[in-house]
């Protein structure tokens, strides 16, 4: 038990070092930090085996609150998902922690940047292993606290600070639902506990509605939907995606640890995790796959624009976390799992790839002011192609196995499946395209840099580029542990059967399978030579084309303008409107006339006893006796 | 209905408490209403007499007139530039409108609430006391505590006013 | 001679800790006046001294039920609780004060014997039995505050304060006593178990009743602090010292609570359904003012004010739900709240320095820069305001919502979990300022061995309380059972 309680506490003592005695160990920081997740991964393979070999954890630590009926553990659950993800995690934790000590090498907050990937790691890890819904809330939340520090970690950039306060509101948003969700669980089941909530899922309990505000609705619909909505805001699908573009303003090994291992994959898991719920109601699981379809192409065409390279990656990060939703929302449950374990390494390859092309131009990260790279720094380039093949879904590479098999999921699962084939095939042809845009530009063509930023360009140290080589080993070869066609050679999908409720096949005709496959390569591979040819051959296409259909590229370069109508109702419209509202109808002498009141009051001390009586005191009673005459008035309405 | 004599003295008590009232609010000079005030205190220890609570009457008169109101006109006369006082005491018309409009609706409320409302205290027997040996009495055995609090209550206002008006900390 | 002498003593027994606070309040003022105005800060740790004291006869005391003085005190674990709740909120007024008073020159005993007062009221309020004893215990708390509020005779703004707050509360008590009035006049007696036993064979339906009960709500939503009673707040909280706006925010609203507990679910309980739907109705005007208004904040002690409106109104959804839970839950929170806020209030104080006031949000720019621990003790309280876990404001809330929807108002609950989201935005602006901005200028933050203790002390029961609720919160539960 020690061990697998280790695993999230490692990092935990981690962060505590590395917080608290930063000043005194400066760098060597690192060397702590490292070696806590380092530990967390040791303990999470020992994990994995235990649990490959039919040992499944399910321990309570400690009765956290106990009142009456409901009893609420610190308890942790390893099943086969859990290993999954514990792996996924801590692994790639590692390799970014490494990667960070040559990136964050000199920053003047280098242990404190430390102390919060420790305990980034350590709330995600807290996440995945709750085995009930309190403790993954408390992972949850704290993983959206350490964005919110680790986004606006360069303080000094106002749009680094205004991007952490994004990301934690939009997320907040998400957590709503997430509660809601969690307190109609526990009026509904009476548990907050995954087994015995699982264990009551039945079609019996799916049958039961619910009156919302006139409407009938299924319980478990609802919650799920409610559930689902939490899962929108960490897994940044519509509408709440607007942080994670954002969310780059942090350092490149942050955005990484967001987009590959933490956070972002908390939505998927939490969704994977509650499947014996979702699968119970319909119209959730279409919620779901809609939802993931649209989030895919809807980011992919905006990445289709951007210049700023990382805004790029986040975009297909988005995109990319639409198809694992996707295929959730199939009942390809392992499907989805296996893309967020792809995903995890090839986007994690990319961001830190990014990472040492943006170390190498000095900071520089618009896409216009680069080019030529290739010959300059060679192993970034080869890392950031491999990656690239990956994210395309090219063969053999990594993303092609776990998108493909959503893909043939969806294909397979009825009417609405084959429509949302559709807009999942135009999408991965999008993201081939874009993810090569990015590659000819930032690698090919004429150099566009400033001078004195060509003349500093060099290959970063190895404690950069051999994480980024592992990673891309495991970009090339991950995949062969999803192996379709072949009977019984899909281990990953075996390995996670006893997880998930056995929802839908991926269908039998292997003929078919094997076209749609060769087809999506195709349009995969047009998508890189359509890339090819307007960014390589003949640069003058783009903007032609930018010129033409203007409306359309403004319209995708200010990301369809989301963010501006966000404010536009949210900030500006709901809270300041709000909080005018109640200056004007209640608190206008409060706020302003207070105010100028004191300031008066200061500047005249000798007159005070006159100024006593001003008249808001007078106004302050006169409220609160409005007050009991509309209470005295609810007499009529009550009796 | 009858009007007997005891009636028509009520309603001269009532008005004499009701009337200086409005003129301790509205009087825009604070001498008047400090005077106004006078006359509602007397006033009002005439309602006790009519409730038969003869001691807490006379005791009105004693520590509200003869101590409180005194003491009140004192320092209104000893503080500077009482006319300027008089210029702040001033209501706007809508929010004079306003505030007479809930007035109105709580009395409303109140009159509605205490029409036909059926009191303990029917007869005598719920009295406990109203001689000063039977409240004395009670003071000190049914309600020792209370009576001892408010005992700690006056300290802790003595207290109170001695830090409001020492001139400044040393 | 010695018989009767021990005969007094024994009776007095149940209100020893009362006797013992005021003792030293009394003798704190006796000391003062030969200390002459030196080593002030002793008489600090004096009274803390007495806090102890009282403390340990209560929980001595723990085992003594009933009703004592002809009805008008009670002991039970209700109001055991609270007054552990009141040593707490005063002991950690009382260490944040020490440094805080020579700083802006009102260092005087009296201070000391003030709040000494104003907890002995605070823990009659809690145990009172009898109407009269409720209204004495509050008086008593009140005018201590009030003073207190007024405490800085040469700023004007705290002057503004206590009159506000004087005058208000006068108004406030006016209310109260007609409605005292009023349950008097109906059930012919004052004492609580008598107005619950009249009760229980009254006709509910009585206009006089209703008009009554509304009355207490009023005053007693005054003292909590429930929107539209809550006008006074800010600008007292704000004018007032810091170190009595941190135990105004503790200590009288907690006893407000207690009598809303007291009187609304024991006293009143025949009356359940129209008290939850009007406190719920309270609850969601609270929680919404609150919250909203706070957002538009720029000094600290105002937002906290508002951030303490916004909590009344968490807590009210406990007493709206009603019943052994909802008590439960609200006295759990007004705990954990107390420690949370005094601890917050704390961290603003050590801002306060000679030739700077420390008080506008913009004042903790860079903090996390400057003073690394205050900084992370400011974001351990704010987390916790917000009900962020594993802080203790999470169970906190946790726990209301949870009776809540248990009393079948999921309503009142969505709506609290709505505005407790809304309230991160404002927690976090400080947060953001701390640890995203340079300083403005550097300074050092006032330090003192006292300060530092209160800090630790609330610190470690936020996260304790946090991580493992379970003896704060069977504690709690239990301490219902005098209620109801």
């Amino acid at each position: 038990m020690l061990k697998y309680i280790l695993i999230p506490l490692l990092p935990f003592f981690g962060f505590l070092i590395a917080g608290l005695f930063g000043k005194y160990l400066k760098e060597r920081a690192a060397t702590v930090a490292v070696g806590g997740v380092l530990g967390a991964f040791v303990f999470a393979v020992s994990a994995f085996i235990d649990v490959a070999n039919g040992t499944i954890i399910d321990e309570n630590f400690y009765s956290w609150i106990l009142i009456g009926n409901l009893s609420v553990n610190v308890g942790f659950q390893i099943d086969q998902l859990t290993a999954v993800m514990l792996m996924v995690v801590t692994f790639l934790s590692t390799l970014i922690h490494i990667y960070s000590i040559g990136y964050m090498h000199g920053d003047k907050g280098f242990s404190r940047f430390f102390a919060y990937l420790e305990l980034f790691t350590f709330f995600m890890l807290v996440l995945v292993m709750g085995n009930n819904f309190l403790v993954m809330f408390v992972g949850w939340e704290g993983v959206g606290l350490c964005s919110y520090l680790l986004i606006g970690f360069w303080y000094e950039k106002k749009s680094a600070a205004d991007a952490g306060v994004k990301a934690f509101v939009t997320n907040r948003v998400g957590d709503f639902g997430f509660v809601l969700g969690m307190m109609l669980i526990f009026t509904t089941f009476g548990t907050l506990d995954f087994t015995d909530v699982f264990a009551q899922a039945t079609p019996q309990l799916a049958a039961q509605n619910i009156d919302l505000l006139g409407i009938e609705v299924g319980i478990v619909t609802l919650i799920c939907l409610l559930l689902f909505v939490g899962a929108t805001g960490k897994s940044a699908q519509i509408p709440l995606y607007v942080w994670l573009p954002d969310a780059m303003e942090g350092p490149t090994p942050v955005s990484a640890l967001i987009h590959a291992a933490t956070m972002v994959t908390a939505g998927v898991f939490m969704v994977a995790r509650c499947a014996p719920l979702f699968s119970l109601s319909h119209t959730a699981m279409n919620v779901v796959a809609v939802t993931g379809a649209v989030t895919a192409l809807f980011a992919a065409t905006i990445g289709l624009v951007q210049n700023d390279i990382k805004r790029v990656i986040a975009y297909s990060t988005i995109s990319q976390l639409g198809y694992m939703f996707l295929g959730l929302g199939v009942g390809a449950f392992s499907a989805g799992i296996f893309h967020l374990t792809t995903h995890a390494f090839f986007k994690g390859l990319l961001f830190l790839a990014s990472g040492s092309v943006i170390h190498a131009l000095s900071g520089e990260q618009d896409m216009r002011k680069m080019g030529s790279l290739r010959r300059k720094i060679k192993i970034t380039y080869a890392v950031f192609l491999i990656g690239s093949l990956a994210l395309a879904g090219i063969f053999p590479f990594a993303g092609f196995f776990s998108k493909d098999e959503i893909l043939w999921s969806v294909y397979n699962a009825g009417s609405l499946g084959r429509s949302l084939w559709m807009v999942g095939l135009t999408g991965a042809f999008m993201t081939a395209f874009y993810s090569f845009r990015l590659i000819y530009l930032t690698f090919f063509g004429k150099s566009r840099m400033d001078h004195d930023v060509e003349h500093h360009v060099h290959e970063s140290p190895p404690v950069m580029t051999v994480p980024l080589m592992i990673l891309a080993f495991f970009s090339i070869t991950i995949g062969f542990i999803g192996m379709p066609l072949i009977p019984h050679a899909n281990l990953f999908a075996n390995f996670l059967a006893p997880v998930f409720p056995h929802v839908q096949h991926g269908g039998t005709d292997h003929g078919l399978e094997i076209g749609l496959m060769i087809f999506s390569v195709l349009v995969a591979a047009t998508g890189i030579v359509m890339a090819y040819v307007w960014y390589v051959r003949d640069t003058r296409i783009p903007d032609k084309l930018a010129e033409k259909f203007s409306g359309v590229y403004t319209l995708l370069l200010n990301k369809y303008r989301v963010d501006e109508l966000y404010n536009y109702l949210f900030v500006d419209g709901l809270v300041h409107k709000l909080a005018g509202v109640l200056h004007r109808i209640g608190d206008v002498k409060i706020v302003d006339g207070a105010v100028n009141g004191v300031a008066r009051l200061i500047g005249q001390a000798s007159e005070r006893g006159r100024k006593m009586q001003t008249g808001f005191v007078q106004e302050y009673a006169f409220i609160m006796g409005l007050g009991l005459v509309v209470l005295i008035g609810m007499y009529y309405v009550v009796k | 209905m009858e009007i007997g004599m005891r009636d028509i003295v009520f309603l001269c008590v009532a008005l004499l408490t009701t009337i200086p009232c409005l003129i301790v609010v509205f009087s825009r000079n604070v001498l008047y209403s400090a005077f106004a005030l006078f006359f509602t205190f007397l006033g009002t220890s005439g309602l006790y007499f009519f409730l038969d609570a003869e001691f807490l009457a006379i005791t009105q008169v004693v520590v509200y007139i003869g101590g409180v109101s005194v003491l009140l006109l004192f320092a209104i006369l000893l503080t500077k530039n009482v006319d300027e006082i008089r210029k702040t005491n001033m209501i706007s018309g809508p929010r004079m409108a306003l505030a007479g409009a809930a007035a109105l609706a709580l009395l409303g409320s109140f009159l509605y609430a205490l029409k036909g409302a059926r009191w303990a205290m029917n007869g005598n027997a719920a009295y406990p006391a109203t001689t000063i040996k039977g409240l004395g009495d009670l003071l000190l055995s049914k309600y020792l505590l209370p009576f001892e609090i408010v005992s700690i209550l006056l300290l802790a206002v003595l207290v109170g006013s001695l830090v409001i008006s020492r001139r400044s900390v040393q | 001679m010695l018989t009767s002498v021990q005969e007094i003593l024994k009776q007095l027994v149940p209100i020893y800790p009362e006797f013992v606070l005021i003792a030293f309040a009394l003798s704190v003022l006796v000391v003062d006046m030969f200390l002459n105005g030196r080593y002030t800060h002793l008489l600090g740790w004096y009274s803390l001294i007495g806090i102890v004291i009282a403390a340990s006869m209560t929980i001595i005391l723990g085992g003594v039920q009933g009703a004592f003085f002809s009805g008008t005190v009670l002991l039970d674990p209700f109001s055991q609780f609270f007054k552990l709740v009141f040593y707490l909120a005063c002991g950690l007024g009382i260490l944040i004060a020490m440094k805080y008073l020579d700083i802006e020159d009102i260092h005087r005993g009296e201070y000391y014997a003030l709040m000494l007062f104003a907890t002995a009221g605070m823990m009659l309020m809690a145990s009172a039995g009898d109407l009269i004893t409720i209204y004495l215990g509050l008086e008593l708390m009140a005018l201590s505050i009030y003073v207190l509020a007024g405490f800085m005779r040469k700023d004007s703004r705290s002057n503004e304060a206590g009159i506000k707050y004087l005058l208000l509360g006068a108004f406030s008590s006016g209310i109260m006593l007609y409605g005292m009035s009023l349950l008097y006049g109906l059930a012919g007696t004052t004492n609580l178990d008598g107005i619950l036993a009249f009760l229980r064979t009254a006709d509910l339906k009585n206009p006089v009743l209703f008009l009554s009960m509304v009355m207490l709500m009023v005053s007693f939503g005054f003292k909590v602090a429930a929107v539209p009673f809550h006008m006074w707040v800010p600008d007292v909280y704000e004018g007032a010292p810091t170190s009595v706006t941190a135990f105004m925010s503790a200590g009288p609203k907690v006893a407000g609570f207690a009598v809303l507990l007291r009187v609304f679910t024991h006293t009143l309980d025949p009356l359940h359904a129209d008290i939850s739907l009007l406190l719920s109705g309270l609850a969601v005007l609270t929680m919404a003012v609150g919250n909203v208004m706070a957002l538009s904040q720029t000094n600290i002690k105002r937002m906290l004010a508002y951030s303490s409106i916004a909590h009344a109104g968490y807590a009210l959804v406990g007493v709206a739900a009603g019943g052994q839970e909802g008590a439960a839950s609200v006295m759990l929170y007004v705990l954990i709240y107390a420690v949370m806020n005094m601890g917050a209030f704390g961290v603003v104080i050590m801002l306060r320095k000679a030739g700077m006031r420390g008080e506008e949000i913009s004042d903790f720019a860079g903090l996390g820069k400057t003073n690394k621990t205050a900084a992370f003790l400011m974001l351990i309280f704010l987390f916790s305001l917000t009900g962020i876990p594993p802080m203790a404001g999470f169970v906190g809330k946790f726990y209301i919502f949870k009776s809540a929807v248990q009393a079948g108002m999921i309503w009142l609950a969505i709506v609290g979990v709505l505005f407790s989201a809304i309230s991160a935005y404002f927690y976090l602006r400080v947060i953001m300022l701390m640890y995203m901005y340079d300083p403005k200028e550097e300074f050092g933050l006032v330090q003192s061995p006292a300060l530092a203790l209160a800090l630790a002390i609330s610190v470690t029961a936020v996260i304790v309380i946090g991580v493992y609720p379970t003896p704060v919160l069977e504690f709690a539960r239990a301490s219902v059972a005098g209620l109801l």
